[in-house]
């Protein structure tokens, strides 16, 4: 592991790039420096491996949408954040689960029993909504994904898509996102479900 | 624009914190209106709004649930290869270590012949040395013999390890061809795939199973090929909705897809370990 390689300033300028090979190799590095660092406090406090897979992914998505937000503000390091990502993350996953068997942090008086892995997400949900986003069509996925989640602006997303115009990326925007909203009407219970998250 | 574009947009403006005065004062009041639905009126004022603030919402989570779902699967799939490639470095350390220990032992074997097999003297016991010395140098010549052809071997299985690895890693790697084909969703088909699902992982021995709802008039064609997009099989079925495939391919990354002679049903991936 090389860190002078891949200082923090470059990988939070990666992560912020809109070129999937260069997040991907961000991400490769992220995993392959913290991910040991990561399992060995899941693991010391009575977590297994497939649980500190869980917690890591969970913790770099966190990390990553901080980045494209722009909440990242590099006032800790990228191991500090990270590791303080994780180790929240284990704590809410093990009060969650009601534990007893007390864990290995002098911060804390919670206690852990170890039981099944944890489920991050509401798995039929996530299931719903990708068969939903798989009828609106890639083009729209796209755009969507562009705009609401890696925060691009109109103009980019026009550029991307070669839309021509940021006018036009604008409505091709909202024909997608009345796409999926009718989409979301039409499933009983599902917009109840996704207004929770709010 | 549209009316319900224009809802949209007025929506969006005001949870990002852009609307001002009379609008956001009639924006405000609109939804205190709207039976705490947080339904608005559209721009006109009529009754006619069909998109409230809820909608918006509950679509924009949907899109954030979707894409946190693809980032998780890019990270299982990140997941096994540091994992594979941690393993793979694990195995060839081992064998520089034993090759390195190998040849240090070696070394110390030439020493102790150099420094305590050195013929002196003339007499009868120094022959009975000298003959033991020739011994012992006929015996060097085997353990040198035995030593090149070892350091030889473990070169090769290193090259091979090295070589196995590069291959396999190969094999798994994704065809940004395929992989912009998933997914799409051809209008013309009345036809839904049911499995294998994308994220389908199987052994060598399991028998896949191909199936999907909906007819077809026309005879289907399935085929598949590897993450090189070299063809692996193909079969044409008529009145049927599944196929059960059983050949033991290779290890890899594999793509199907389901077709007619004319258009194009459906693509898909699944992964042999």
């Amino acid at each position: 592991m090389n860190t002078r390689k891949y200082p923090d300033e470059k990988l939070i300028a990666d992560l912020r790039n809109n070129d999937d090979y260069i997040i991907n190799e961000a991400f490769y590095y992220l995993y392959k420096s913290y991910y040991p660092m990561a399992a060995n406090f899941v693991k010391h406090n009575n977590g297994s491996e497939a649980e500190a897979e869980d917690v890591f992914q969970e913790s770099l998505i966190a990390f990553y949408e901080n980045i494209r937000n722009k909440k990242f503000r590099g006032e800790a390091s990228i191991k500090t954040y990270l590791y303080a990502t994780v180790r929240n993350t284990w704590f809410t996953h093990l009060k969650k689960n009601k534990n007893t068997i007390n864990v290995e942090n002098p911060e804390t008086s919670l206690t852990a029993n170890v039981n099944e892995p944890d489920v991050m997400y509401n798995k039929e949900l996530t299931e719903l909504i990708m068969e939903m986003m798989d009828r609106i069509g890639d083009s729209c996925k796209k755009v969507l994904k562009y705009y609401y989640y890696d925060k691009l602006t109109m103009a980019e997303i026009g550029e991307k898509m070669n839309f021509g115009s940021v006018k036009s990326a604008k409505t091709q925007k909202y024909k997608c996102l009345k796409k999926l909203i009718e989409l979301v009407e039409n499933k009983p219970g599902l917009k109840d479900l996704l207004m929770e998250m709010s | 624009m549209n009316k319900e574009y224009e809802e949209i947009e007025k929506i969006e403006r005001y949870l990002e914190g852009r609307m001002e005065g009379e609008e956001l004062a009639a924006f405000e009041k609109a939804m205190a209106d709207g039976d705490g639905k947080g339904a608005i009126n559209c721009a006109s004022a009529s009754a006619s709004a069909s998109v409230s603030t809820d909608d918006y919402l509950a679509a924009v989570n949907a899109i954030k649930v979707y894409n946190h779902s693809i980032l998780k699967n890019r990270l299982r799939q990140i997941h096994k290869d540091v994992v594979i490639q941690a393993a793979a470095i694990k195995t060839l350390r081992r064998w520089y270590w034993a090759a390195a220990i190998f040849v240090v032992m070696v070394c110390v074997g030439f020493a102790m012949v150099y420094l305590f097999g050195d013929e002196t003297g003339k007499s009868a016991e120094d022959n009975i040395v000298k003959l033991e010395q020739e011994d012992k140098t006929v015996e060097e010549e085997k353990v040198a013999a035995a030593v090149a052809v070892t350091e030889e071997e473990v070169e090769v299985a290193v090259a091979v390890a090295e070589e196995n690895k590069k291959l396999i890693a190969a094999n798994y790697k994704k065809n940004p061809k395929y992989e912009s084909l998933i997914g799409t969703i051809y209008r013309a088909a009345d036809i839904n795939i049911l499995t294998p699902d994308t994220s389908a992982t199987y052994a060598v021995n399991d028998t896949i199973v191909f199936s999907w709802e909906g007819d077809v008039d026309e005879e289907l064609i399935l085929k598949i090929v590897d993450n090189h997009e070299k063809p692996v099989y193909e079969i044409r079925l008529r009145d049927v909705h599944e196929y059960k495939w059983s050949n033991k391919p290779e290890p890899g990354l594999y793509y199907w897809m389901l077709e007619t002679e004319d258009d194009n049903l459906g693509y898909g991936r699944f992964l042999i370990r």
